[in-house]
């Protein structure tokens, strides 16, 4: 299927514009370029208010204005009726082809105020068999074609906003992808055919219920119970939803956070070094005041050390020389002098021997004062001197404990916060402590949501089985009315061929997703320019889409614009292909987020897909590269240029 | 003559002796302690002075047998005579113009170096001092 021609008539800045979009090479290529504000993404909205009657590309500016052209306004009178009109021309593989068109009358008002009001609206489709007949189409009828072909709900995997390519895969969550794989696997035909059978099953229980009370009873309660589950199915989904938006976040902060330092925890940890750091500071300050008051004390017996010496020597010398002890005994002389008597001799003592003894009495007693100091001074002395011995082993316990404390601080503390500030320095550390918060946030949310889809699907488990029980006892019920037989029949038919459905939907969707997934592989590594970057690509069970890098991380969030975008497209290109679904791609902006040294690969790859499929490209002037140029001018089938016409109200499009 | 209860510094010194304990090498140090450590610097570099002008610093009672033994055996090396133990007040007199040269080469020391300087010259010099004691007594 490929657009073979575009008209529009007084469609904004399009007063008349046929745009033939001829295969004339090997590639079915087309590239329209124009200037920023002149009408390329207008041409998108041309084909989407062609097809769906809406423009959801619209620029704000464009959307203050009318839908009718200025200039047609301008030129028209009073009364006058114009026509906006857009048609599409579709040829088809089998050569049918098909005319989308759609057209509103306005009526112009100038007398009083300018106005525009809308006369009728048309739109139409006119299919052309292979033999040649024509046969048109208004109403529903031309909305299931447009359908048939460009489903809208899935219009995005076909008319593509470059600029809203980058994020794609954060639009496109599992929930999306899977509703979009059912519209364009048509399994949405089986749900239908699933719920037009529940609804005659729920009929026939309603029938049996009339023929037995108690089977009336358990089909309200199994229609209770489907109620039931049916509400817990969307509390499942939307718990579901919540996780995969959850895991989004969760996805972009890890990836925005990959190899990024966790500050919070280094600045933990670096508080606690520098806690560490402060309490060995103060333990090296403590065991410096031990060191100085060693250093104190043993100052005054070094200092003093010859004053020591000389004094043990003089002591030494006395002792020597009998001096001290005194070499008169006290005690003798006192009681000789008190018996008036000498206690050795017998005699008596005269008057001057009594004075001669009181004179030495005196003198003795002046002399052992002396000597009990100076042996005093002896035993202190040599306390000191024994002490000193202990100088410099102490000294250098102490010295080295304190070698120690300093080389643990300086070697092991000091190096540590060093290396956390130079782990963190470079890095907006507030910010990334928000994110790395955000993260946590996240996680946490997940695990809550986690908890309460676990408890979710227990609900439903048990639910179901009430429910199992309920059917089987209206089984027993029904069993028991002969008459019944019949409604039993074709209610256990109905049962059966919901199972059979629901497993072969399961089937095709597994089968499809495992298909999507292997083609979305091989286009990627088929055009991807950096083929040793990437190990695989993965469609997981909740249908996410997975990018790997070779070294086994997760990657999609951290890859380039233009890797994403490439993905994006293979995405595409892959569920065209496994759902048979062969539109063509229209992108505008195509390469709007891709880096200029990447044009050129995106370009080969453009190149690459158009060979099988229809490829209209709406490019801006600064896009269109001399590397975009290079490669797709070659090869391009048309290459088309938007010009002002008379004014900037009116676009001309030019074949270059 | 009766025995002096005070051991006395020079007026001028009182600010030195303040000045040094708030340094973290005397801080915490009692007068007593200042004072004896002042002394044996002043001997260690033959600086005795007289004392012009007396200032009340350290009460006798708090002097205990091995403080004495100091006082004595220095007022012992400087007279060269034992029986100075009796004159309380000579060996006095002789301790604080001892401390009272060694406090102002002591707070010279201290002001003249930079943080911690004194206290690895006090260190060397009193290895180098004690290994010396060392070296005789063997």
């Amino acid at each position: 299927m490929r657009i073979s021609r575009i008209v529009l008539k007084n469609y904004r800045q399009y007063r008349k514009c046929e745009i033939k979009f001829d295969k004339n090479k090997e590639n079915d290529l087309h590239i329209i370029i124009g200037r920023g504000g002149i009408g390329k993404t207008n041409l998108l909205n041309a084909i989407n208010w062609c097809l769906y009657g809406d423009e959801p590309h619209l620029s704000q500016r464009s959307s203050q204005l009318p839908l009718l052209n200025l200039n047609v306004i301008e030129s028209s009178d009073d009364l006058q009726d114009q026509e906006v009109k857009v048609e599409v021309y579709v040829n088809f593989d089998d050569n049918r082809s098909a005319l989308f068109s759609r057209q509103i009358i306005y009526r112009i008002y100038k007398q009083q105020k300018l106005d525009i009001v809308k006369q009728t609206e048309d739109f139409s489709v006119i299919i052309r068999n292979e033999k040649g007949n024509s046969e048109p189409y208004s109403g529903e009828k031309a909305k299931r074609y447009v359908e048939q072909f460009f489903p809208e709900k899935i219009r995005e995997f076909f008319f593509f906003d470059g600029e809203r390519l980058d994020s794609y895969f954060k639009e496109a969550t599992g929930q999306n992808i899977r509703s979009t794989i059912f519209q364009i696997s048509k399994l949405d035909l089986i749900e239908r055919v699933e719920k037009k059978i529940d609804i005659i099953n729920a009929d026939l229980r309603k029938e049996a219920g009339k023929l037995n009370p108690k089977i009336e009873e358990l089909r309200k309660m199994i229609d209770e119970k489907e109620n039931d589950i049916n509400e817990l199915k969307d509390y499942y989904e939307n718990c579901q939803k919540d996780i995969e938006n959850v895991k989004i976040k969760i996805q972009e902060y890890r990836e925005k956070l990959r190899s990024i330092p966790d500050v919070s925890s280094l600045e933990k940890q670096r508080n606690r070094l520098k806690e560490m750091e402060k309490n060995r500071r103060n333990d090296y300050s403590k065991k410096e005041t031990e060191k100085y008051n060693i250093m104190f004390e043993y100052a005054l017996t070094i200092y003093l050390w010859p004053v020591m010496k000389k004094v043990l020597e003089l002591i030494l010398q006395k002792r020597a020389n009998k001096e001290i002890p005194p070499p008169v005994n006290k005690t003798i002389l006192e009681e000789t002098l008190n018996k008036k008597v000498c206690i050795i001799c017998d005699r008596a003592l005269n008057l001057s021997a009594e004075e001669r003894i009181r004179d030495l009495l005196t003198e003795i007693t002046h002399t052992t004062e002396i000597s009990d100091k100076l042996l005093m001074i002896e035993s202190i002395i040599n306390n000191y001197k024994e002490n000193l011995l202990d100088f410099e082993t102490r000294m250098q316990e102490v010295t080295e404990e304190l070698n120690s404390i300093k080389k643990e601080i300086e070697e092991t503390i000091i190096k540590d916060i060093n290396d956390i500030d130079n782990q963190i320095r470079g890095y907006n550390v507030e910010e990334i402590k928000l994110w790395y918060q955000h993260l946590r946030q996240y996680e946490e949310q997940l695990n809550q949501l986690n908890q309460q889809l676990g408890f979710l699907r227990d609900r439903r488990t048990n639910l179901e089985n009430e429910m199992k029980n309920l059917k089987n006892d209206l089984d027993e019920e029904l069993k028991k009315e002969e008459q019944l037989e019949k409604v039993r029949k074709e209610k256990q038919l109905c049962e059966r061929i919901l199972s059979i459905l629901t497993n072969c939907k399961i089937s095709i969707m597994e089968s499809i997703r495992k298909e999507i997934e292997e083609y979305t592989r091989k286009y990627f590594f088929d055009l991807i320019w950096k083929k040793e970057t990437f190990k695989d690509i993965i469609l997981d069970g909740e249908y996410n889409v997975k990018l790997f890098h070779s070294l086994g991380y997760e990657c999609l969030g951290s890859v380039s614009a233009s890797e994403r975008e490439l993905l994006a497209l293979s995405f595409t290109l892959a569920l065209h292909n496994v759902s048979g679904f062969e539109s063509p791609i229209i992108i505008d902006t195509p390469v709007a987020r891709v880096s200029t040294e990447m044009r050129e690969n995106f370009a080969k790859v453009f190149s690459e897909i158009s060979k099988n499929k229809q490829i209209i490209l709406l490019f801006t002037t600064s896009e269109f590269s001399p590397e975009v140029s290079k490669v797709l001018d070659p090869i391009a089938s048309n290459r088309f240029k938007l010009v002002y016409g008379i004014n900037e109200y009116e676009t001309n499009l030019e074949e270059i | 003559m009766s025995i002096p209860d005070r051991l006395y510094i020079h007026t001028k010194d009182k600010e030195l002796y303040d000045m040094l304990l708030k340094t973290k090498f005397f801080s915490g140090k009692s007068n007593k302690e200042l004072f004896l450590f002042a002394m044996a610097i002043g001997f260690k570099n033959q600086v005795r002075r007289e004392i012009s002008s007396k200032l009340e610093f350290v009460r006798t009672e708090y002097l205990k047998e091995k403080d004495y033994a100091l006082l004595y055996s220095l007022a012992i090396f400087e007279t060269g005579k034992t029986n100075i133990v009796n004159n309380e007040a000579e060996v006095y007199k002789i301790a604080e113009e001892y401390a009272h040269g060694g406090i102002q080469l002591l707070v010279e020391k201290v002001k003249g170096s930079n943080s911690e300087f004194f206290e690895k010259q006090l260190e060397l010099e009193l290895y180098e001092y004690y290994n010396k004691i060392k070296a005789e007594n063997e």
